[in-house]
């Protein structure tokens, strides 16, 4: 630990408070909490969220691990790591099933979480009715009276002018049969694994002040209508690597007349897929 | 004790918390604090430690106890929270004894349900006593726990608090060094 930082960079009483919100947020699965977003050091869209929730959260004997779109390797996934390096003197690791804290950017991880770990979600937008209604006194309300025509009505109209719901990422979702979540950016394809999950999930949102979270075992529904049921995404092709034909596949272009590759999205799957 | 709050702040809150945090995740689940030297007469070991854990000069706490005077002292000087008379008014409740009905406290707003107290109450077993089964998020079927010491009618209490959802209280009950957590999703069912 360097001197002048606390443990976890954050004053203890900053993340006292942090700590009451995730409670209240675990006590209402869904419901967006207030909280009072500290500055970090590093700019707002880089995690702030994420990683006050971490900071709250985590102890020495704790093993972090930290994603960008899936890859242990991109830059926003090995700064965030180094931080908590210099900042708690913890152990960082790779391997999904040895992470305890996961926190995430737009990914969930392919293999599935036990109920020893905690995925935390860094989450740039928490209010999925945003681009519906801009007050957020307004949207405030469409919560708390359950008011979700609107959302319903944007689906049916991607329905009716496209045949589908276009969406592709950030799909919303019910929690509990109560609240409408947005999942953060996260391929709709990483939906179904929110339902029932094993592990808490707690999403950070630093920009916006806005703290939320899903309890393990929790339901967690794609809205979608009976006639036009939810849809994950499917690829014909597999992962030029592992030849993976489950996961989450990327398109990168490899070479100036724009031929294409298919890769899996999660490195750690993807290298274990290659060893086995 | 010679030192306010934890001797170790950092840590031992950081312990505590992701100890109250596993309860909360998993209802019904009971977790054991370690750390048996915080006890006094009057609070047991779970409860002391949520309220170092949790409380500060931002919540305000209700008190109901045959002790009060004490407990507030300790509360006081180990948190700072200032302390109320007002149930509506309270963040956090402590309770050590005598009945109490869980709708006089602060439910939370509609547009704000995050605002609802937060009942620590302290009983008196959780090995024996009346069984009851609890259903909710959290919960992968359901979970058994066994109370004693705890209010009246706390079955018809929790479920018409829980029936309220996304009002409604949140429960900690706290024995010796044990902790079970009830959020307000919970519901009794049997």
């Amino acid at each position: 630990m360097i001197d002048g930082f606390n443990f976890a960079y954050l004053d203890e009483a900053t993340k006292r408070m942090i700590r009451r919100t995730i409670l209240k947020a675990i006590c209402i699965p869904g419901y967006q909490c207030p909280f009072g977003g500290r500055e970090m050091p590093l700019a707002y869209g880089w995690g702030t969220g994420g990683i006050q929730v971490t900071a709250s959260i985590i102890g020495m004997n704790d093993t972090l691990k930290v994603i960008d779109q899936g890859a242990d390797d991109t830059t926003n996934a090995i700064s965030i790591k180094n931080f908590f390096k210099k900042v708690c003197k913890i152990k960082t690791t790779e391997v999904t099933e040895n992470a305890t804290i996961i926190q995430t950017r737009h990914r969930i991880p392919e293999k599935k979480l036990s109920e020893h770990q905690i995925l935390v979600y860094q989450v740039p937008q928490p209010e999925p009715l945003r681009r519906l209604e801009p007050k957020e006194q307004e949207t405030r309300k469409l919560h708390a009276y359950e008011e979700y025509a609107l959302m319903h009505v944007k689906l049916y109209e991607e329905i009716s002018h496209y045949g589908s719901v276009i969406k592709t990422y950030a799909y919303p979702v019910r929690t509990n049969r109560r609240y409408i979540t947005d999942p953060s950016p996260t391929p709709k394809f990483d939906n179904p694994k929110m339902d029932f999950m094993e592990a808490l999930q707690l999403f950070g949102a630093g920009r916006e002040r806005r703290i939320y979270a899903i309890p393990p075992y929790t339901s967690v529904k794609s809205l979608d209508f009976e006639d036009h049921p939810f849809e994950i995404q499917t690829w014909d092709e597999r992962c030029d690597i592992c030849g993976s034909n489950n996961s989450y596949l990327d398109e990168i272009i490899v070479n100036d007349k724009g031929e294409k590759k298919f890769i899996c999205s999660d490195t750690n799957y993807c290298e274990k897929n290659i060893k086995t | 004790m010679e030192h306010v709050g934890f001797k170790n702040k950092t840590f031992e809150s950081q312990g505590a918390f992701r100890l109250i945090l596993q309860a909360t995740s998993n209802p019904g689940k009971k977790v054991k604090f370690m750390n048996d030297n915080y006890s006094q007469k009057d609070l047991h070991t779970s409860s002391v430690n949520i309220i170092f854990t949790l409380l500060d000069l931002d919540t305000n706490v209700f008190i109901q106890s045959a002790q009060e005077n004490t407990i507030s002292n300790f509360i006081k000087l180990h948190t700072g929270s200032p302390i109320t008379k007002n149930k509506v008014e309270s963040d956090f409740a402590v309770v050590t004894d005598g009945d109490l009905d869980f709708d006089s406290f602060n439910e939370g707003l509609d547009q704000y349900p995050d605002k609802a107290t937060t009942l620590i109450i302290q009983i008196q077993s959780m090995s024996q006593g009346e069984d009851f089964v609890l259903s909710g998020p959290g919960i992968k079927n359901s979970n058994r726990i066994t109370l004693r010491g705890i209010p009246h009618n706390f079955k018809e209490k929790v479920n018409a608090n829980s029936s309220k959802f996304p009002l409604g209280v949140d429960i900690f009950l706290t024995c010796k060094n044990e902790l079970i957590s009830l959020p307000r999703t919970i519901k009794i069912i049997n």
